[in-house]
C-alpha cells in the first residue's frame, strides 16, 4: 500500500469512529439528563394512562428499570445502537415510527436549503470577492450583515404574516393539503411546491448569506494570494487563474459546510414551528410540550448522527476538493 | 478611543448606547412593563402617542416590555456568554499548553461535543426540567457555548507557545502557570474578545427563540422572545406586537455582528494561508 | 453545446406545461346534485383514540361521535326525564316494561355496520360491557351506573334493566352510549382496550364512515351512502389536527380549513371583515373554571398544603374580578359562569349566592386565616409555605391563555405568587388524573340532565375512572345531587339542586369562570343549519353546500371512481 491511500483510509477510519463516538456520546448525555431530572420522567413517562400494560411491560424490561444504574446504561446504549430508541407517549408509537415519519420530512428541507444556500452564497461571494470593495461589494456586504442578524423565527414569523396571512399566496402549514389524494399529479406537484416554498426560502436566506460573507472572505484572501500573483505574472489567462483561486476558496467553504449543518439543524427547528412543517423539529417541540421524554431524548441522538453524517461528508468533499490534503 | 476606526467604532458606541438604555429599562419605561390596566377595557390597541408601540393582548405597554425585555435579553446573553469563554479559555489553553496526547484527547472530545445540535440539548432540558429560572437559563446557554471559544484559544495558545518571549520566559526559570498566565493570554485576548462578541449575538438571537418557544424565561416577565410569542396569536391585525420586538433584537445582534467583524479586522490580522 | 441548450429549453417548458395544465381548473365536471362537497375542519389537537368508551376531549368527540351512532338522540328541548323528544337512531322503537324497571330496544333492522355487517343486539350488549366494565376504566361508566345490565332476549332486542326507577333513566341508557361493532371487539383484553384496532380505525353505524388516519396529518371520513338513515349530504369529511391556534385561524381566514372552533374576540373581527367566512354561535353546554386540586399532590390522603384551606379558596376567588376577565376576554361571546353547570340548567340561579368580588376581604380572609406578608417580598406565607401555587394551562387555547394570564396578575395582587404552566391538552389530562397538578384551568362539556355534577363533583368521582380530579368531597352536595337525579317531583328536584349548588359554590373547589356562547367560524358556503347545543358535530351530517356555491374542493374527486 503506497504511502497517500493509507493516510487516506486512515482518515476515512478515524472520522467513521468519531461518528460513532458522537452518537455515544449524544446517548450517555441524555442517559445522564434523564436520569437527574427532577421528578423521575423516565418511569413516570411509562406509567401513563394511555400506555397499555403490554407495552409498559415491553418498554420497562427492555430498559432495565428494575436492575441497577450500570445495566440500563449498557441496555440503553445497545437500544440506541439498535436504533429502538423507546417508546412515544403522544403518538402512542414506537419513537422509531415516528422518527422514519418525521425526520424525511426534516432533511427534505434541510438538503434544499443546504443546496440552496451553497449554490447562491458561493455565487454571491465569488461574485464579490473578484470585485473587492466595489460599491455593489459594499452593498451585498450590508445585506448580508443584516440577513444573517436576522433570527430565523422571526423572519418566519414575518413570511407568514405578510405572505399567507396578508397575501394569501401561500398555504399556513402542513407538508400538504388535506386534499392531496385526490389532485392530478402536476396538482400534487405544485401543492408540495407551494407548502414548501416559505420554509425553504427562510431556511436558505440566512444560509445563503453565511455562505456568502465566508466564500468572500476566502476569496479575497485567495485573490490575494503570492500564487496568484505569479500567476499573473506568468501570462496565464484571468480565467485560469480565477478557477485556481476558486478552488483554494473552496476549501474552507467546505468547512463552513461542516459547521453549518448544527446551525442549519437548529434553524431548521424554529422555523418548523412556524410554518407547522411536521418534521423532526416541530415534533420535538410538541413532545416538549406534552412532556415525551423519550421522543425528545431519541431527537438529540438523532439529531446528533446526523451532524456526526454531515462532517463526514464534508471530510470526504475535503478530502477531494482540496489537491493538498489529497496528497499529504 | 481616538484611535478606533469608525468601522469599530460606531457599532461600539452603538452597543454603548443600547446596552445603556436596556440597563435603564426601569426608568425609562412608561410604564411598568408587566402592569396590566386596571379599568377599562384591555384589548391590544395601536400605537399611539400614549403607547407608541401599541400594547399587547393583556393591555400590556409594548415600548416598556420591548425595553425590560431587552434588559434581561441582553443580561442572559453578556453573563452567560461570560461563563462560555471562562469555561472555554480554560479548556482551550490547558489544552493547548499541555499539548501532546491530553491535547488530541480534549480536541477530540470538543469535537464530539460540538457535533451535538445545541438547540436540541436545550429543548431536552426544557422538558425535563420545566421552566428554568434566569440564573439557570444563564447556566444552561452558559454551559453549552463554550465550544468555539475552547478551539479558537487552543488553537492560539498553540502558536503563541514557541514565540520568542515564551521561551525566554522559560529559560529564565519561570513556572508554566505563571508563563501561560502572564504572557500568553494576553495575547488570546483579542480572539476572545471577538468570539465573545459574536457569541453575544449569537445568544440574544437563541435565547429570544427559546422564550418564543415558551422555554425561556417565563412570563409574566418580559423577553423579547416571549412578546413575540404573543403576536403570533394576534397575528397580522396587530403587527406591532411582532415587528417591534423583532426589530430590537435584529439591532442587538446587528450591532454585536458588525462590532465583532470589524474587531476581527483590526485586532485579530488574518493569516496568510501557509 | 448551442445546439443542446437551444432543444433543452422548450422540452422543459413543455414538460412543465403538462404537469400544470393536467387536471385542475374548469375541467372538472359539473356538480348538479343536491349532496356534494368536502369540508376540511382544524381540530385543536389529534386524537388518541376513536374508541368511545375512551374519548376524553371535544376534538375526540367530533370524529368518534359521527361514526357511532347513539340509540337515541336527545331532543332539542334537552328534556331529559322519561322519554319525551327523544328521536329513534339505532333502535327503531323501544317499549318500557310495566314496572319501568327495563326498557326493550328494537334495534333498526337496516341498520348495517360500515364494513356490510348486520347490527344485532349483541353489539347494545358488548358496547355497554367496553363501557361499565372497571378493567377499561371509561370515565362514562359512572352515567351508565344505574343501569344493570343489557340482556339480548333476540337478535333484534336489546333490553336495559334499571336498578332503580329514576326519572332520567332512560335518558342514562342512550345518551352517553355509543354502539360498537361485537364482532370486532371479540376475545378484547379489557385492560387492553386502548390497544384495539377498532380504536384507530373506527367502524360504526353513523351516516359518515371512516377512511384514513395519517398520523399528525388528516383524518378522513366519507359519506355512507348506504346509511339506515340516508347518506350525510356532504360527500367527505377532512379533520386536520392543528395545535397552532395562530395556524388555525389562518388557515380558516385563507379558506384552507372551513371550520374552527372556538374562536376568540381577535378572530371574530377578523372574521366580520372576510367576507368568505361566516360566524355561528351555539350555546355550547360548557363552563370553564380553574379548578383547585384540594389533595396534596405528593400524598393525595393529604389536604393540599395551600388550596386545601376553604379560606385560601374564598380569599382566591374574592379577589377574581371575573365579570372583567370575561369581558376583556370574551366580550360579548361570554357570560360568567355561576357554578359548575351552565345557566340553561340552573331555573333558580338569580337564587344562588356567588362569591363576591372584593379584594379588602379577600385580603381580611387570608390575614385572619393565618397567611400573612413577610417583610421580604409580598407573598403571603403561613408556618414556612407560601402561598404559591402552579396552573396548567392548554398550550392550544388562546382565550385559556389570556384569562390565566389576567389571573396571575389579579391573584398577585393579594399576596399570592402563580405560576403557569403550558402543557399540551392530553398530556395536560394525564397530569390532572393522576392529581399531579395544583390548578388547572379548563373546563366541561356538559351533558344534559345535570349528570355531571355528579360525574366531575361526587365523591363517588374521586380516583379512578373518575373525573373528580381535585378531590372534591361534600356529602351535603352528594345527597343533594343524588336527589337531583332521582327525584320524581320536579319541585323537590328544584329544592335540591339549589342546596347542592349553593354548597359547591361556598366551597369553592374552582373559580368558575366562563359560559362561553361558543362562536364558530366557518366557510360561508357552508350551510350548517342548527348547531346542536350538544356538540356541533352531532350536525354534521345535515351540513349541505348549495350547489351554485361549491368550490373546486367540493368537486375534487368526482371525476375519478367514488
Amino acid at each position: 500500500m503506497t504511502g497517500p491511500r493509507r493516510t487516506r483510509l486512515s482518515r476515512a477510519i478515524g472520522r467513521l469512529l468519531q461518528a460513532v463516538l458522537v452518537v455515544w456520546a449524544a446517548s450517555t448525555a441524555t442517559f445522564v439528563l434523564l436520569r437527574a431530572a427532577p421528578g423521575d420522567p423516565y418511569t413516570t413517562s411509562l406509567d401513563g394512562f394511555s400506555v397499555p400494560d403490554s407495552t409498559r411491560a415491553l418498554w420497562r424490561a427492555q430498559r432495565g428499570l428494575d436492575q441497577p444504574l450500570a445495566k440500563q446504561y449498557a441496555l440503553w446504549l445497545r437500544n440506541a445502537a439498535r436504533g429502538d430508541l423507546g417508546y412515544s407517549t403522544m403518538f402512542r408509537r414506537p419513537v422509531r415510527d415516528v422518527m422514519r415519519e418525521v425526520l424525511p420530512r426534516t432533511l427534505l428541507l434541510m438538503g434544499l436549503a443546504l443546496a440552496t444556500s451553497v449554490l447562491c452564497g458561493m455565487a454571491i461571494g465569488a461574485w464579490q470577492g473578484t470585485r473587492a470593495d466595489s460599491t455593489g461589494d459594499r452593498w451585498i456586504s450590508r445585506l448580508s450583515m443584516i440577513a444573517v442578524s436576522l433570527p430565523e423565527f422571526w423572519l418566519a414569523l414575518l413570511m407568514l404574516q405578510l405572505f399567507v396571512q396578508g397575501l394569501g399566496w401561500f398555504p399556513a402549514t402542513g407538508v400538504v393539503a388535506a386534499m392531496h389524494d385526490l389532485m392530478s399529479p402536476g396538482e400534487q406537484l405544485l401543492d408540495r411546491l407551494r407548502h414548501l416554498a416559505l420554509p425553504w426560502f427562510t431556511l436558505s436566506l440566512v444560509g445563503t448569506a453565511w455562505f456568502a460573507r465566508f466564500q468572500r472572505t476566502s476569496m479575497t484572501d485567495a485573490w490575494r494570494e503570492p500564487f496568484v500573483r505569479t500567476a499573473r505574472a506568468k501570462g496565464l489567462a484571468e480565467r485560469g487563474v480565477r478557477q485556481h483561486a476558486w478552488r483554494t476558496a473552496l476549501v474552507p467553504v467546505i468547512t463552513l459546510f461542516g459547521l453549518l449543518f448544527p446551525a442549519l439543524l437548529g434553524g431548521a427547528v424554529f422555523v418548523e414551528r412556524v410554518f407547522g412543517w411536521p418534521g423532526m423539529g416541530y415534533t420535538t417541540i410538541l413532545a416538549v410540550g406534552a412532556r415525551d421524554y423519550e421522543l425528545v431524548a431519541a431527537a438529540v441522538i438523532v439529531g446528533s448522527a446526523m451532524t456526526a453524517l454531515g462532517s463526514l461528508l464534508a471530510d470526504a468533499l475535503q478530502t477531494m476538493a482540496d489537491p493538498r490534503t489529497r496528497a499529504s | 478611543m481616538n484611535g478606533l476606526p469608525p468601522r469599530v467604532l460606531v457599532p461600539l458606541v452603538s452597543l454603548v448606547a443600547l446596552s445603556a438604555v436596556a440597563l435603564a429599562a426601569p426608568w425609562l419605561s412608561p410604564f411598568p412593563p408587566n402592569q396590566i390596566p386596571a379599568e377599562g377595557v384591555i384589548a391590544s390597541l395601536a400605537p399611539t402617542l400614549t403607547h407608541p408601540f401599541g400594547t399587547d393582548s393583556a393591555g400590556r405597554d409594548v415600548l416598556s416590555r420591548v425595553l425590560s425585555g431587552a434588559r434581561v435579553s441582553l443580561g442572559i446573553a453578556l453573563l452567560s456568554v461570560l461563563l462560555a469563554s471562562t469555561v472555554g479559555t480554560l479548556y482551550g489553553a490547558a489544552s493547548g499548553w499541555i499539548g501532546g496526547v491530553t491535547d488530541s484527547v480534549c480536541m477530540r472530545l470538543l469535537d464530539v461535543l460540538l457535533s451535538i445540535p445545541r438547540l436540541l440539548v436545550l429543548l431536552c432540558v426544557a422538558a425535563l426540567w420545566g421552566a428554568l429560572p434566569l440564573s439557570g437559563i444563564v447556566l444552561l446557554l452558559g454551559l453549552t457555548g463554550w465550544y468555539d471559544v475552547a478551539r479558537l484559544v487552543r488553537a492560539d495558545v498553540r502558536t503563541l507557545q514557541s514565540r520568542e518571549y515564551v521561551l525566554a520566559a522559560r529559560a529564565t526559570g519561570a513556572r508554566e502557570g505563571r508563563i501561560l498566565w502572564q504572557h500568553v493570554l494576553p495575547h488570546v485576548l483579542p480572539t476572545l474578545v471577538v468570539t465573545a462578541t459574536l457569541g453575544v449575538a449569537h445568544t440574544i438571537a437563541l435565547e429570544a427563540g427559546l422564550s418564543y418557544l415558551g422555554l425561556g424565561v417565563q412570563p409574566p416577565q418580559a423577553s423579547l422572545g416571549s412578546i413575540l410569542s404573543d403576536g403570533t396569536a394576534l397575528g397580522i391585525g396587530r403587527w406591532w406586537v411582532t415587528v417591534f420586538p423583532g426589530l430590537a433584537i435584529v439591532g442587538a445582534v446587528l450591532v454585536c455582528n458588525a462590532l465583532g467583524d470589524a474587531l476581527r479586522e483590526a485586532l485579530a490580522p488574518r493569516q496568510v494561508a501557509a | 453545446m448551442i445546439a443542446q441548450r437551444r432543444v433543452c429549453f422548450p422540452v422543459l417548458l413543455t414538460i412543465l406545461a403538462t404537469l400544470l395544465g393536467c387536471g385542475g381548473g374548469d375541467t372538472a365536471p359539473r356538480d348538479e346534485r343536491e349532496e356534494g362537497g368536502t369540508v376540511v375542519i382544524a381540530l385543536a389537537a389529534e386524537p388518541a383514540t376513536l374508541l368511545p368508551p375512551l374519548v376524553g376531549s371535544d376534538f375526540e368527540q367530533a370524529v368518534a361521535e359521527v361514526v357511532y351512532d347513539r340509540l337515541a338522540d336527545i331532543g332539542s328541548a334537552l328534556n331529559t326525564v322519561g322519554d319525551a323528544g327523544f328521536s329513534p337512531r339505532l333502535a327503531s322503537r323501544w317499549q318500557w316494561a310495566a314496572d319501568s324497571m327495563s326498557i326493550a330496544f328494537t334495534v333498526n333492522p337496516a341498520a348495517r355496520w360500515h364494513d356490510g355487517t348486520d347490527v344485532t343486539s349483541a353489539d347494545v350488549q358488548r358496547s355497554f360491557v367496553l363501557y361499565t366494565d372497571p378493567r377499561t376504566e371509561s370515565r362514562n361508566a359512572q352515567l351508565l351506573s344505574n343501569i344493570d345490565s343489557v340482556s339480548t332476549p333476540d337478535a333484534e332486542t336489546a333490553t336495559f334493566w334499571f336498578k332503580r326507577r329514576s326519572p332520567q333513566q332512560f335518558y342514562d341508557a342512550v345518551h352517553h352510549l355509543f354502539v360498537m361493532p361485537a364482532h370486532l371487539l371479540v376475545d378484547v383484553d379489557l385492560t387492553q382496550l386502548a390497544t384495539v384496532p377498532l380504536a384507530r380505525s373506527p367502524v360504526g353505524t353513523g351516516r359518515f364512515a371512516f377512511v384514513s388516519w395519517t398520523s399528525g396529518q388528516r383524518i378522513e371520513l366519507r359519506s355512507d351512502t348506504i346509511n339506515y338513515r340516508g347518506r350525510a349530504m356532504l360527500d367527505r369529511v377532512y379533520f386536520v389536527p392543528t395545535p397552532d391556534f395562530g395556524a388555525a385561524t389562518v388557515k380558516l381566514f385563507t379558506g384552507e380549513a372551513d371550520f374552527f372552533s372556538p374562536l376568540n374576540r381577535e378572530s371574530l373581527e377578523q372574521a366580520s371583515r372576510t367576507p368568505s367566512v361566516h360566524v355561528w354561535s351555539y350555546p355550547a353546554l360548557r363552563y370553564l373554571h380553574l379548578a383547585f386540586n384540594l389533595r396534596d399532590p405528593a400524598n393525595r390522603a393529604r389536604p393540599h398544603p395551600v388550596l386545601g384551606d376553604v379560606a385560601v379558596r374564598r380569599a382566591l376567588s374574592m379577589a377574581t374580578n371575573r365579570e372583567r376577565v370575561v369581558r376583556t376576554v370574551y366580550d360579548s361571546i361570554g357570560s360568567v359562569a355561576i357554578g359548575p353547570a351552565p345557566r340553561v340548567f340552573l331555573p333558580d340561579d338569580s337564587l344562588l349566592r356567588s362569591i363576591p368580588y372584593d379584594v379588602a376581604g379577600a385580603r381580611a380572609l387570608l390575614d385572619s386565616a393565618g397567611w400573612v406578608v413577610s417583610s421580604s417580598d409580598s407573598v403571603r406565607s403561613r408556618d414556612g409555605v407560601r402561598l404559591r401555587f402552579e396552573i396548567l394551562v392548554p398550550s392550544v387555547s388562546v382565550n385559556r391563555d389570556r384569562m390565566a394570564v389576567l389571573l396571575q396578575d389579579q391573584l398577585r395582587v393579594i399576596g399570592a405568587e402563580v405560576v403557569l404552566q403550558r402543557l399540551e391538552p392530553n398530556a395536560l389530562v394525564e397530569r390532572t388524573k393522576k392529581g399531579q397538578f395544583d390548578a388547572w384551568m379548563g373546563g366541561w362539556n356538559t351533558s344534559p340532565g345535570l349528570v355531571g355534577l355528579r360525574q366531575v363533583w361526587s365523591t363517588r368521582a374521586i380516583g379512578g375512572d373518575g373525573d373528580n380530579t381535585g378531590g372534591y368531597s361534600n356529602s351535603t352536595f352528594d345527597a343533594n345531587v343524588d336527589t337531583v337525579l332521582t327525584a320524581f317531583d320536579p319541585t323537590i328536584a328544584r329544592r335540591a339542586l339549589k342546596t347542592a349548588m349553593q354548597t359547591i359554590i361556598d366551597d369553592a373547589p374552582a373559580i368558575w369562570l366562563v359560559e362561553e356562547v361558543s362562536p364558530v367560524g366557518m366557510s360561508a358556503r357552508i350551510d350548517p343549519g342548527v348547531l346542536p347545543s350538544t356538540g356541533w358535530w352531532h350536525g354534521l351530517p345535515e351540513w349541505r353546500i348549495p350547489a351554485a356555491l361549491r368550490s373546486d374542493r367540493d368537486r375534487a374527486g368526482l371525476g375519478s371512481a367514488n
